[in-house]
């Protein structure tokens, strides 16, 4: 048979798998009913073996091109993206993540990075004789001044007030946990982002703690309570971010993205673990930090979310740890 | 593993088996491709961000607080999950890449699930924040992956839809005469054959002098071998080989029929007479196949 003849017969049936691509392409849902899948599924097969057997046909390159691009486009409309699969997030954020955070050596390395810095610009901001004017080289006067005003006056807010700042933290906070997992890939800038924070935070805190400080009290009544939440999220964003960015360094004996793929993988149940972080820390910033509750109060609460945070690291990181080598 | 399979490649086609046992090829997309995706992505965000704007303004005498708090998370859900949505749900494009015929797959060829669409664009900052790193990164891994990409396993591939193309069919009138004097059982190698299509396919942009002097390389050799008249246009020698290898098989047979319709009571009449002329006999001696 002739080329000629081939492609009168065969051209048919290519022309309708490719309506059929770009009537499946079109629409979102399942687009096809079960005829048209059937159907689908043997033109893509007929389509397969045409494209195999091209060579042996020796049809025009222009035909074997078109053909690769229609098998192409029909094996993405048969193969289609896989979507989540909340199944499993609750045993891969209860036990993978803990897990996999405990046994990390860049966790415990972002940890003591932040907290370092944190404490140390802390110490320098609120002593008043080693460096009198850390907090205002640090910070800028501006900052300082705009910062004194904000817990000048009573913390409690109108409703609709809480639920926008609710939402300015999510939106805020996850954002710099984000950037802060991002930017580790890269290490430096991550690094950069994480000191950043750290010590801007310290200083603040340090600079509070000192005696003359206008609205002293009203600055420790508002952080107590979303305090832990907040600050061991970031530490967990850098630390997923660092494996990340040591992966493509230390590649264990994989190729370089191979070794990336894989810790990118196992850095996404710690991500989600920080997000989930934020957000309760967001909802407790937003509501319970502003309101009229009594000190202790919020002092309970954060008590509770420490108590919470070292169950879930030690106790099911440990557990999880345990597990695995027996 | 991965690797060793690349080393061989010098253009942008990635080839992918699918369990249909087929090999086939994917165009990658390159950075040109992409940024204008993106770009249109970025549009449609930010319209998306004023229409909502736009309706939580219209709603927001009822309560304000309650209006910025969805303002706020639309825009967190859109500045980092707008990718994420897309790619998981419709199938690794967004609309920017719908409209430019881009999509998300692993680099093993098959269709992305939703963790990679959430690494790849999380890590779209990294792109963003740190370009030229992004573009030595992507032209370091040979299929364009940036950064996240890396990070994900995931390429970005080009579905173009190219018109089937029929096969050539030629208009001078010589040519049909010229394959009917082609030597009947002339075979035609595979690789001849793609000499063919590829001459013919361009000849078109070709003057006839340019094309004369290219056929001719070809052609002379070919015209001693069928022993065909020298003065034969070499272009028109190609095409009629041409259509005996893709084109007439039908006609050429009825021709046949016809002609070998003619000749018999010829050679019944006079057998010893023999058929001193007509290129178009074919004795079996004569009839060399071509080899490419």
């Amino acid at each position: 048979m002739k080329v000629s003849e081939l492609l009168e017969t065969r051209s048919e049936k290519w022309q309708q798998l490719e309506r059929m691509c770009a009537q499946m392409n079109r629409s979102w849902r399942q687009p096809l009913g079960p005829e048209a899948v059937f159907e689908f599924a043997s033109l893509y097969r007929a389509a397969c073996a045409d494209l195999a057997l091209a060579d042996a046909y020796q049809l025009p390159p222009e035909t074997v091109q078109y053909l690769h691009q229609l098998v192409g486009r029909a094996h993405n409309q048969l193969h289609r993206s896989r979507h989540f699969e909340p199944t499993n997030w609750g045993t891969r954020l209860l036990f993978e993540a803990p897990r996999a955070i405990f046994c990390d050596r860049s966790v415990r390395v972002c940890f003591f990075l932040f907290w370092g810095i944190f404490l140390s610009s802390m110490f320098f901001a609120a002593s008043p004789h080693i460096w009198p004017a850390f907090a205002e080289d640090l910070l800028g006067d501006e900052t300082i001044e705009s910062m004194e005003a904000m817990y000048a006056d009573d913390l409690v807010r109108d409703a609709d007030a809480d639920m926008m700042m609710a939402g300015f933290y999510i939106l805020n906070n996850t954002g710099i946990g984000l950037q802060c997992f991002v930017l580790m890939l890269l290490i430096v800038p991550g690094v950069y982002v994480t000191v950043y924070n750290a010590a801007v935070l310290g200083t603040v805190f340090g600079y509070m703690l000192r005696s003359d400080t206008v609205g002293r009290d009203h600055f420790f009544e508002f952080v107590t309570a979303h305090g832990p939440f907040e600050l061991t999220a970031i530490v967990l964003a850098a630390g997923a971010g660092l494996r990340l960015g040591l992966s493509w360094i230390d590649t264990r004996g994989m190729t370089r993205t191979e070794s990336l793929e894989r810790a990118g993988r196992e850095a996404l149940p710690v991500v989600g673990a920080m997000m989930i972080l934020f957000f309760l820390a967001a909802l407790i910033e937003g509501f319970l930090s502003p309101s009229a509750a009594p000190y202790p109060v919020k002092a309970g609460v954060a008590i509770l979310s420490t108590l919470l945070l070292i169950v879930y690291f030690l106790v099911l990181g440990n557990l999880g740890k345990t597990l695995r080598e027996t | 593993m991965k690797c060793m399979e690349q080393r061989g490649q010098i253009d942008t086609s990635i080839q992918i088996v699918t369990p249909e046992n087929i090999a086939f090829r994917y165009q990658l997309a390159g950075p040109f491709q992409r940024l204008p995706a993106f770009l249109i992505d970025f549009g449609v965000r930010v319209a998306t961000m004023l229409a909502v704007a736009i309706a939580l303004a219209i709603l927001g005498f009822i309560s304000s607080g309650l209006a910025w708090v969805l303002l706020l998370l639309a825009y967190f859900v859109l500045s980092w999950f707008y990718g994420v949505l897309f790619e998981t749900y419709f199938n690794g494009q967004t609309p920017g890449k719908r409209v430019l015929d881009l999509r998300v797959l692993t680099d093993q060829g098959r269709p992305i699930n939703g963790e990679q669409a959430v690494l790849r664009n999380l890590f779209r900052l990294a792109d963003i924040s740190f370009p030229l790193v992004s573009l030595i990164a992507a032209s370091c891994s040979r299929r364009f992956q940036r950064l996240g990409d890396l990070v994900a396993g995931t390429i970005v591939i080009v579905e173009e839809s190219r018109r089937l193309t029929h096969v050539v069919d030629f208009s001078e009138p010589g040519v049909a005469e010229l394959v009917s004097s082609l030597p009947v059982d002339m075979r035609i190698t595979r690789d001849m054959a793609h000499c063919l299509q590829s001459y013919v396919n361009r000849r078109h942009r070709l003057t006839s002098s340019q094309r004369t002097e290219i056929a001719g390389h070809l052609a002379v050799p070919l015209l001693t071998i069928y022993g065909l008249p020298n003065t034969t246009d070499h272009d028109m020698l190609l095409c009629a080989m041409y259509c005996r290898a893709f084109v007439r098989d039908r006609m050429d047979e009825d021709a046949l029929a016809a002609r070998a319709g003619d000749r018999l009571p010829a050679a019944a009449a006079v057998p010893a007479e023999g058929s001193p002329f007509g290129p178009a006999v074919v004795p079996q001696e004569t009839s060399p196949g071509v080899d490419g």
